[in-house]
């Protein structure tokens, strides 16, 4: 019986969380390891086995090149694209070009799309989910960075449905962030939120008002910008103080790399509450003379903030633009929400307080208010309360390609969604019979510059001359945030629509396809699961009655119906081993009662005699 | 009566004298007809109708099936539109949601944005964006996530557009004096429009006569200072005089009485005093210095208020001093300083007028509200008679926003006949031809303009266009 309860996932670069409202109460759900954030990390071992989260992350260094982290980083973009060339130099998995100019990466010489990856991520907090509840989990709300294009959130929307969940919506990190902190407490409040993560940093400024209404005037942020990048900039010191000191290029060692990121990641985290910490990773390298060479390295939490000060800089030049496209003074902010691991630096919470004049609020949890404020948003939606209504807007502005590759807004930045907007244009050709209509995101004047959604061509215009032509172009985006565009004729009144499905790289048939391979993959592991239990029970049980054996035998030695007893325990324990080893669940299950039996039987016959 | 009476008719925004003016729309009443039968000031039933075609209540019949708009007789598509509109697919909306979203549908072709959201002219942001919060969680489309809606879902999300288009408008300091400085043009539009109505002076004027009588039948008696102080300033006129006809005064309504008949007509004889032993002599006294009494009584009356029409003018505000010349005229109707005085005024605050509907026009045209912005440059063109522009830029937006083409051929003709040598005005007009469907008109019309500019693009694509689809 599935529930009508939807699950908020906060998909992260690093890590990943998931919570859903109970009794109108938003509440993390934690892994069986009791953690309440798992990280984002998928492995594929020697013998095939599929890893994800925590396990994945344990084996990471050992199993360097078949681990995939920070896949969010690589969603939803094109191989070609800077990013992923980026990426890709500092990535110690392997990765191709994909058929669709995507990127796709090897993992024991197969191939994965990146929603495939995610998807491995979310059918995991999935799981995690459906284990707490102890029903199916069917409908599921996905955070994305604020400043993600179309193509990045409906990669991201491909990964959920290629996990079996249907997404009822994608929304905002920093919104969600935002109806975490203010959920059911009636506020009326200019907030903004402050979120720097894993991979990215999003600012929006948001304000809540009455009826439980969240209306956001503005957001922005960078998609390549994130704790990562920090822990990037330590391991190029390490990196470059290893190569003084030894002349070796740790680079070259993909297991080194691992272990010195790993490393870096620790320090980094070690040094928000120390001020000083130590790297210590012995047998790092072999030298050419093959003696061992260890890296050994203080750093303190000065030389961190040195490193990454320009970050954030960055990050705080990014708020200052913010506010003035919302057209606010810093005073009207009255609180400052900070979200993601990163905040947790004392240098960001410091330029932070600085920037906004006031001190950062601590009424959200850095790493979990985003999945509990997906929950609340996937609660709304499909409950009959309406305690929440959420006004977004759109991160990017919206346009089309114009004479020249210019880019030609129809949408801008920050518009409140749903809407429409229409523009007329002309033709720029002698007889132009026909128009091509780029879709387009971004805010660049040149239309290269900015994210390409979808094309489609206007045709049996009237032979005329240029300029005469009127074409008038109708923009729209749904609640959902789906993008419709149409172009008419005005002349002949022809008319041409598309609705704009970003493209994640994936076609129609690759997602279902993936899907159903998905959906194997957990039925397998569901199975193995229930296996191992049984095993367990069986094996503990045997070992127990395989211990007393000695001393039953001797106890019924001389009773011929105590042989008979002892002689029917052997029979249901060799069937009980014999079952095991060949991995029949029905059959273990079978002989687990028997082996029950025969334990307590013996348990009672020694307990007797003493 | 036309049974209209159901939920979704009750929830439209009329009032009285609009609900008394569809009562009476039968279907071959001309709008001339009913401004006699109903007795409603005829501007009044030219806006009504407007607005009760614009609500979908009323369509204009047409003999040969010539554009809606050309033929000025009416019929009742009538409110049952409202009505069944109700019984259309709303999926899974209560009914309290679907009269809701009917009634603010309707409310959205008329209502400025502080009506649509409910708050004063004066509110703040904050008053806004409470008001805005307050629809918007009733009207987001996610309040009715994956719900049926039928056709409502579109309205909903209209509405969901306009009232955010309010709350932008209304929350950005420079947008919001533009929308204000439009909405001040058109309240001040609106309140000259009445300071300047005809049936109002009628009053007045009445009054004046009254007094005057009053004055000459009792010499006595000091003249009644019956005009209320601020009759006459345009500046305190009514917010909302849309077509509300002059109220009446209790003063005028005394004058009425006294004068027995409709305003504005000559006072009767005075009645005869019976005097018992009376002589001829005697009553030709009488009537000598009642004439005389009545004649310097008008005097004064009119000297009073071409000093009220002069102080106005010293103030500035020109309707008021065209409102007091006029009374004055109309008491002394010879007077030749005064007949100049008055064409004076009345040309200065027709000025005023005619500026606030241009800025009015530009404004609706930015806003690509073409059907208002065609009101007002008609309304500009009918009092500059002169201005070329005017005439064009009316039919221009006559032809965009699907309005009457005859007037649009008047207007444009105009603009051609006043510049003849400017091509934008044949370029209009030659739109407005093509629209209406005449072809060889608009050609003709291009040839010309091409005689003036042999290189003008627009008109050479024109004429080729023409061309091709002959």
């Amino acid at each position: 019986m599935a529930t009508d309860k939807v699950i908020g996932i906060d998909l992260g670069t690093t890590n990943s969380c998931v919570a859903i409202v109970e009794n109108g109460v938003p509440t993390v759900i934690p892994n069986r390891g009791g953690y309440k954030t798992t990280p984002s990390m998928v492995a594929v071992t020697e013998a095939g086995k599929r890893l994800v989260g925590h396990i994945a992350k344990r084996q990471a260094i050992t199993n360097a090149e078949n681990t995939v982290y920070a896949a969010k980083r690589l969603i939803g973009r094109k191989w070609h694209s800077p990013q992923v060339r980026n990426a890709i130099a500092t990535s110690s998995y392997r990765t191709v070009e994909g058929p669709h100019n995507d990127v796709r990466i090897v993992l024991r010489d197969k191939e994965y799309s990146v929603p495939e990856i995610s998807a491995m991520v979310l059918q995991e907090m999935r799981v995690i989910a459906e284990d707490y509840l102890g029903a199916p989990v069917g409908k599921a709300v996905i955070t994305v960075p604020a400043y993600f294009n179309d193509n990045q959130r409906q990669a991201t929307r491909d990964a959920g449905e290629i996990a079996g969940l249907d997404i009822i919506r994608i929304i905002n990190e920093p919104t969600a962030a935002a109806l975490s902190y203010g959920f059911g407490r009636n506020l009326e409040k200019t907030v903004a939120v402050y979120d720097f993560g894993g991979g990215t940093f999003d600012i929006s400024i948001l304000e809540i008002g009455q009826n439980g209404v969240f209306r956001v005037i503005a957001t922005a942020g960078d998609t390549f910008l994130g704790g990562e990048d920090v822990d990037a900039r330590l391991i190029d010191w390490l990196v470059q103080e290893f190569k003084r000191e030894h002349d070796i290029d740790l680079r070259q060692d993909r297991m080194a790399l691992q272990r010195l990121k790993d490393a870096a990641e620790k320090a980094k985290c070690e040094l928000s509450s120390v001020r000083e910490t130590e790297v210590n990773l012995p047998f790092i390298i072999s030298s050419e003379r093959n003696e061992a060479l260890h890296l050994q390295k203080p750093i303190s939490r000065a030389l961190l903030e040195q490193l990454s000060l320009d970050l954030i800089e960055r990050t705080i030049d990014i708020c200052r633009q913010t506010l003035e496209d919302a057209e606010l003074e810093k005073r009207d902010v009255e609180e400052v929400l900070l979200v993601g691991g990163m905040t947790r630096m004392p240098r960001i919470q410091q330029a932070v307080g600085e920037f906004f004049e006031r001190e950062p609020s601590k009424g959200v949890h850095p790493d979990e208010s985003v999945a509990l404020g997906a929950a609340i948003q996937g609660y709304a939606l499909v409950g009959e309360e309406h305690e929440m209504v959420l006004l977004d807007v759109t991160p990017h502005a919206l346009g089309i390609v114009t004479q020249g590759g210019y880019f030609e807004e129809l949408i801008p930045q920050n518009t409140t969604v749903p809407t429409h907007r229409q523009k007329i244009f002309t033709t720029s050709r002698e007889n132009q019979t026909a128009v091509k209509i780029l879709v387009m995101q971004g805010e660049h004047e040149r239309a290269d510059q900015n994210e390409l959604l979808g094309e489609f061509i206007l045709t049996g215009l009237r032979r005329a001359p240029k300029g005469e032509v009127e074409i008038e172009v109708t923009f729209e985006i749904n609640a959902d945030g789906i993008v419709s565009v149409r172009a008419k004729d005005l002349d002949t009144g022809l008319e041409q629509s598309i609705q704009v499905t970003a493209s994640s790289g994936l076609t129609r048939d690759e997602i279902s396809s993936m899907m159903h391979e998905a959906k194997d993959q957990l039925v397998d592991r569901r199975s193995s699961e229930e296996l191992e239990a049984a095993k367990q029970e069986a094996e503990r049980l045997v070992g127990e009655i395989e211990r007393l054996f000695p001393q039953v035998e001797q106890i019924v030695a001389q009773s011929d119906f105590g042989r008979e007893a002892i002689d029917k325990a052997r029979v249901i324990v060799d069937r009980a081993k014999n079952a095991v080893t060949r991995k029949d669940v029905a059959m273990i299950k079978e002989q687990i009662e028997g082996l029950a039996r025969t334990q307590r039987m013996f348990k009672g016959v020694v307990a007797k005699t003493i | 009566m036309p049974s209209i009476v159901g939920q979704g008719f009750l929830n439209l925004p009329l009032d009285a004298r609009e609900g008394f003016l569809l009562s009476r729309i039968d279907g071959s009443l001309t709008e001339a007809a009913l401004t006699e039968l109903t007795g409603l000031d005829h501007a009044f039933v030219v806006a009504s109708l407007d607005k009760l075609w614009s609500l979908g209540l009323i369509d204009f019949a047409s003999e040969d099936d010539a554009p809606k708009k050309a033929a000025p007789v009416l019929t009742t598509r009538a409110a049952e539109k409202a009505v069944t509109s109700f019984s259309d697919a709303g999926g899974d909306l209560t009914p309290e949601q679907r009269i809701w979203v009917e009634a603010t549908s309707i409310e959205l072709t008329t209502c400025t944005h502080y009506e649509l959201l409910r708050v004063p002219h004066d509110a703040d942001k904050k008053a806004v964006k409470r008001a805005y919060y307050e629809l918007a969680s009733r009207c987001h489309p996610d309040r009715f996530f994956r719900k049926d809606l039928g056709d409502y879902k579109l309205r909903l999300e209209i509405i969901f557009g306009r009232i955010t288009l309010a709350h932008d408008t209304l929350t950005n300091r420079t947008q919001r004096e533009d929308y204000d400085r439009y909405l001040a043009d058109r309240e001040t539009a609106r309140s000259l429009e009445h300071a300047l109505d005809a049936s109002l002076i009628e009053d007045e004027i009445a009054l004046a006569e009254a007094t005057v009588v009053e004055s000459s039948r009792d010499p006595g008696a000091p003249a009644p200072t019956s005009i209320k102080p601020n009759a006459f300033d345009s500046r305190e006129a009514p917010t909302e005089p849309r077509f509300v006809p002059a109220a009446a005064s209790s003063q005028t309504l005394l004058a009425r009485r006294l004068l027995g008949k409709r305003p504005g007509s000559i006072p009767p004889p005075a009645p005869v005093e019976p005097s018992a032993g009376g002589t001829e002599q005697a009553m030709d006294s009488l009537k000598r210095r009642y004439h005389q009494r009545t004649e310097s009584a008008r005097r004064a009356q009119a000297a009073k208020y071409e000093r009220q029409g002069e102080e106005a003018t010293g103030r500035g505000d020109l309707v008021a001093a065209a409102n007091a010349f006029r009374i004055a005229i109309s008491l002394l109707p010879d007077d030749e300083e005064l007949l100049a005085k008055q064409g004076a005024a009345q040309k200065a605050a027709d000025a005023i007028l005619c500026e606030t509907y241009e800025r009015q026009a530009n404004y609706e045209e930015k806003a690509a509200n073409f059907r208002e912005a065609a009101r007002n440059w008609c309304r500009v063109a009918r009092i500059k008679t002169a201005d070329a522009h005017a005439h064009e830029r009316a039919a221009n937006a006559l032809v965009r926003s699907d309005g009457d083409l005859h007037q649009a051929k008047e207007l444009g003709m105009r603009a051609v006949e006043l510049e003849p040598q400017h091509v934008a005005h044949r370029v209009t007009l030659a739109n407005v031809y093509l629209a209406a469907g005449l072809p060889l008109n608009a050609k003709r019309e291009l040839l010309t303009a091409k005689q003036f500019a042999p290189q003008d693009a627009t008109v050479s694509a024109m004429l080729r266009r023409i061309a091709e689809s002959t």
